[in-house]
């Protein structure tokens, strides 16, 4: 009986267009080529999202890189007294 | 004081010229130079670490450019002069004690507003030797110490 009347409620829940639903319920009334499409979009935004890591954290080390081989660097070439 | 180079004379002051080189490939911009001479008793207790500059300099030192020299002289407070004019009566004349030690810092910066020091340390043996300075014992300064907190070494 109370079970009934839960199913019954999720059931209104679930059939009411205007309201949120859930990503709880979203992903369980989803068809399964529909879960498909998310899991690989999901799987495509992390790899791309990776990849610009990787690209950002490549030209930051290349631009380093040229920094440290294009420094300037001043050093003491020599010592001596000056006297009156 | 003149360019005359050679041993100093006890009584009279004298100065250490240090000569300077950009030996990097790029220019390095907004050079400022920090130099002291410290002689006998001075050393070490008046050996101390200057602060971060707040000010900039417009000096330019290009690689290849020949080399800049600055001098520093035997004054009674080495850390109130630093410019190139000294009156008569801040100089201090050497009283034959040693060791004579000159150290400082240049601090400058690249292109992108990196900023860069060279720390300066080194001790007179005779007019042609000088030993560079890694520490400045018995203090626990060392070399490294007199530049700037940031700024690549």
């Amino acid at each position: 009986m109370e079970n009934d009347r839960k199913d019954a409620q999720r059931s209104s829940r679930d059939n009411q267009p205007d309201k949120k639903k859930s990503y709880r319920r979203s992903w369980r009334s989803a068809s399964p080529l529909r879960k498909l499409e998310i899991i690989a979009l999901g799987i495509g935004a992390a790899v791309g999202f990776g990849y610009l890591g990787v690209t950002v954290w490549g030209n930051l080390e290349t631009k380093w890189n040229f920094q440290a081989d294009q420094r300037p660097h001043i050093a003491p070439v020599s010592y001596s007294i000056s006297i009156r | 004081m003149t360019k005359k180079t050679g041993p100093p004379t006890v009584g009279q002051p004298f100065g250490i010229t240090v000569e300077l080189k950009n030996l990097g490939k790029s220019t390095a911009r907004h050079v400022y130079i920090h130099r002291h001479l410290l002689f006998g008793k001075q050393y070490p207790s008046k050996l101390k670490v200057e602060p971060a500059d707040v000010q900039k300099t417009s000096i330019v030192l290009e690689p290849g450019s020949p080399s800049q020299f600055t001098t520093a002289v035997s004054v009674k407070d080495t850390y109130q002069i630093e410019s190139i004019y000294v009156p008569d009566d801040a100089f201090l004349p050497w009283d034959g004690t040693m060791p004579i030690i000159v150290f400082g810092r240049v601090t400058y910066e690249d292109a992108f507003g990196n900023l860069y020091c060279t720390p300066l340390g080194a001790a007179y043996l005779d007019p042609n030797s000088w030993s560079n300075l890694t520490d400045f014992p018995p203090s626990k300064i060392s070399l490294s110490d007199l530049c700037p907190p940031g700024a690549v070494q």
